[in-house]
């Protein structure tokens, strides 16, 4: 434990601060775009940011790709498993 | 020393450690699930309802949202550092970035009993003396109240597990170091910021152009 030195707290917080600054580079474009009249695809377009924001808190702050294989099987089930939900109510809405 | 963070009936930490996220992000499934159901019906609902749902999202404080947004993306940053600082023996800077967490999700939910106050000034309650006149403009004010109460709760509990580590740590440090508490805690706290960057587009981005 004493043998490896630990990390200066710059090193360490590097990567959740490159992370943060992205992240609120985002909010800032989600707004903004939001005010852009795009008809329907102003919503497509704050879900996509949305999602890039979800991935950079999963992929960085959550460390969830450095877990090992059962840890990502876990995350990604819920996922698996929300995207039937999704599919089988709208396969529904849309068929009417 | 280690005695303190190993528990029954883990016979060595890393073992203990592996488990115990392996636990957190089958919760988080759940999790998903959870709301994931709450955010398949906004969606049917906006389906149904586009103008109304467009109409009702006008009507949200964009300020409080995007500043909040803000605001929690900010203690996600702190409760990653302070999680990396714990595992790296860092403790002294994690117990900084513990409680600047805390204090930020607080933050989060004071703007949020304003902006609460706010909406219920304007009526924005789905029953009666409701101002909107679309028809399902009230559902999207109600997908509003019990979603975003429910993110609430959320974080509160979130809160509370943060302020534990930093109160579990007091005497011991280490504990720190050798718990998976920390990295679980963090795994929870990001989670809740996750649902908040879901719910920030569709509550407050809707009907703004």
């Amino acid at each position: 434990m004493s043998a490896q030195p630990p990390p200066s707290i710059r090193q360490l917080i590097r990567r959740p601060l490159w992370a943060l600054i992205a992240l609120i580079i985002l909010v800032i474009a989600t707004t903004g775009l939001a005010f852009v009249h795009m008809g329907p695809m102003n919503l497509v377009v704050s879900l996509l940011i949305a999602g890039a924001k979800v991935a950079i808190i999963v992929v960085i702050f959550m460390e969830l790709l450095k877990g090992s294989g059962v840890q990502i099987l876990a995350a990604t089930v819920g996922v698996f498993w929300l995207t039937f939900l999704f599919l089988l109510a709208f396969s529904d809405y849309l068929s009417r | 020393m280690t005695s303190d963070a190993l528990r029954e009936p883990w016979t060595d930490l890393g073992r203990q450690r592996e488990s115990s996220i392996f636990a957190i992000w089958l919760f988080l499934g759940t999790e998903v699930l959870f709301f994931g159901g709450m955010f398949t019906s906004y969606a049917a609902y906006r389906f149904l309802y586009p103008e109304a749902f467009l109409a009702a999202g006008h009507e949200t404080n964009i300020y409080y949202g995007s500043v909040n947004t803000l605001i929690l993306l900010i203690s996600s940053f702190f409760m990653a550092a302070g999680d990396l600082a714990a595992r790296a023996g860092l403790f002294r800077f994690a117990r900084i970035c513990f409680p600047a967490t805390a204090i930020l999700g607080m933050m989060f939910l004071i703007l949020k009993g304003f902006e609460y106050n706010d909406d219920l000034e304007k009526h924005l309650f789905p029953g009666p003396g409701f101002p909107l006149p679309e028809a399902g403009a009230a559902i999207f004010w109600a997908f509003y109240w019990v979603m975003t109460f429910i993110h609430a709760i959320h974080l509160t509990i979130g809160i509370g597990a943060v302020i534990r580590l930093q109160l579990a740590s007091r005497h011991d440090p280490d504990w720190l170091k050798h718990s998976a508490a920390p990295e679980v805690t963090a795994l929870y706290w990001h989670f809740v910021d996750v649902i908040w960057v879901i719910l920030f587009p569709l509550f407050y981005l809707a009907g703004r152009s």
